[in-house]
């Protein structure tokens, strides 16, 4: 199951956000490298973990093993202020583009060996599930070159934002993937599983989905 | 460094490539200025797989003429320190640059000549991994290569979009059909025309708010997120044409 919350909420879920920030600690400063990061105390946040940030955490027996953030690109984000070089042109700016950022997976659920893992792949179809019944029809990624492949398997277009550029440990492009029904359809068949994955809590559930409004 | 607008344009074309041919085709029109005139792409052998499986695993291939019966009947799959890198290694890297294993110094040696004398004197490899987990490449040869840092990642990005559209030709995953019924079709091509909610209803002969329920019901099969978005994928899915 994903969650989704928001940011503004915040102190309805203290037991997600406390995970979830001890887990991006553990994978990006302690994992990748992300020395700028990296606190005492073992929790990971940033100045884009504000009311206009939206939490994804993928729960399992009540434990979050695995979450994603959605930033909005009508405000500050990664791309435009903390990796402006990844981006050739203006980053982009709309209600329909979000970005994605800090994907991980805890170490004891990645069953994928070298490709996608269960956790990681619901997700996927989490932010797609999302985007679907938000109006949202793009994401902004910068990830490692290799998942531009994954991306395109999973039927979503992909287009790179500017080229790849060593960050921390790794290789890194910013790019944009487009999605839309067939690409849930994509991902399910990826999955063998053919249910929502997304639940909305908090505000964002009492919120009426703009995809019904024509 | 690389030129961006000419590489989205390069990536565009790959991707709106109609057939494999076309995609390596197009790939090698990009590499051919670098010196790197022939292409292999596909997903990895385990190794011990018999030479008569092994060309399956090849997703589109530009190798100059005899260059790959060759590969296959002397069994260099199981020789080649490139293959060797490609699966441990996640960044693109030149041919020289993979370490040969010292029990394999001469048939290496022996497979490099010939490699030369048929026009690959060396060449650059792209490693990447799938999303089931299989390890698959895109390696480019040539004989006289010029490539600058900027150029190699530059085209390594290009191969990845290159390799994901060879593999939606190969095996198109069957899209679940989009039904829609018969009226919506009908609302949803005229939606595409520009007409408005009104329009429609009077050409169809129904009511203005029938008309906007049955492109309501045409947005959500298709799982679009407003008008644009839902002509949009119904010309995808070959609805409006």
């Amino acid at each position: 199951m994903i969650i989704a919350v928001s940011g503004a909420d915040q102190a309805e879920f203290p037991h997600l956000f406390e995970q979830s920030s001890r887990l991006r600690h553990q994978v990006f400063v302690e994992e990748m490298g992300w020395e700028d990061l990296r606190r005492a105390d073992g929790r990971e946040f940033d100045q884009f973990d504000d009311e206009h940030a939206v939490h994804h955490f993928c729960v399992r027996d009540g434990a979050v093993v695995g979450y994603q953030r959605m930033l909005p690109t009508t405000r500050p984000n990664l791309l435009s202020s903390v990796f402006p070089e990844l981006c050739e042109g203006t980053p982009p700016c709309s209600d329909r583009i979000w970005e994605l950022t800090r994907y991980c997976v805890a170490p004891e659920h990645r069953d994928g060996r070298r490709g996608v893992s269960t956790a990681g792949s619901e997700l996927i179809a989490g932010f797609v599930e999302w985007g679907m019944s938000s109006g949202i029809d793009n994401v902004i990624i910068e990830f490692e070159p290799m998942w531009v492949l994954r991306a395109m398997q999973l039927q979503f277009l992909a287009r790179p934002l500017g080229f790849q550029r060593k960050i921390g440990n790794q290789q890194i492009v910013a790019t944009q993937v487009t999605f839309g029904q067939r690409t849930i359809d994509a991902i399910r068949a990826f999955r063998g599983a053919h249910a929502p994955v997304l639940e909305l809590w908090g505000r964002l559930g009492e919120a009426t989905p703009q995809a019904l409004a024509v | 460094m690389a030129d961006y607008d000419e590489t989205l344009a390069f990536i565009t074309s790959i991707d709106d490539a109609p057939t494999v041919d076309e995609v390596c085709r197009r790939l090698l029109g990009l590499s051919s200025r670098f010196g790197l005139t022939g292409v292999i792409a596909g997903t990895m052998p385990g190794s011990g797989t018999p030479p008569s499986d092994q060309q399956r695993h090849i997703l589109l291939e530009g190798w100059p003429d005899g260059w790959i019966e060759h590969y296959v009947q002397r069994d260099y799959v199981h020789i080649d320190p490139v293959i060797e890198r490609i699966r441990s290694d996640r960044n693109p890297f030149m041919w020289d640059e993979a370490p040969i294993a010292p029990t394999l110094r001469r048939e290496a040696a022996t497979m490099n000549g010939e490699a030369r004398e048929f026009g690959l004197a060396g060449g650059m490899a792209v490693p990447l991994v799938t999303l089931e987990g299989k390890i698959a490449s895109v390696s480019f040869g040539g004989h006289h290569i010029e490539l600058s840092p900027d150029d190699r990642s530059m085209l390594a990005l290009v191969s990845i979009y290159a390799i994901g559209r060879a593999f939606r030709l190969s095996r198109p995953t069957s899209p679940v059909p989009t039904c829609l019924s018969p009226r919506e079709t009908e609302a949803i091509r005229w939606a595409a025309i520009g007409k408005t909610d009104w329009e429609i209803s009077m050409i169809m002969a129904i009511s203005e708010h029938t008309a906007a329920r049955h492109l309501a019901n045409a947005k959500r099969k298709l799982g679009a997120a407003n008008r644009a978005h839902a002509v949009a994928e119904a010309i995808r899915a070959g609805i409006v044409r």
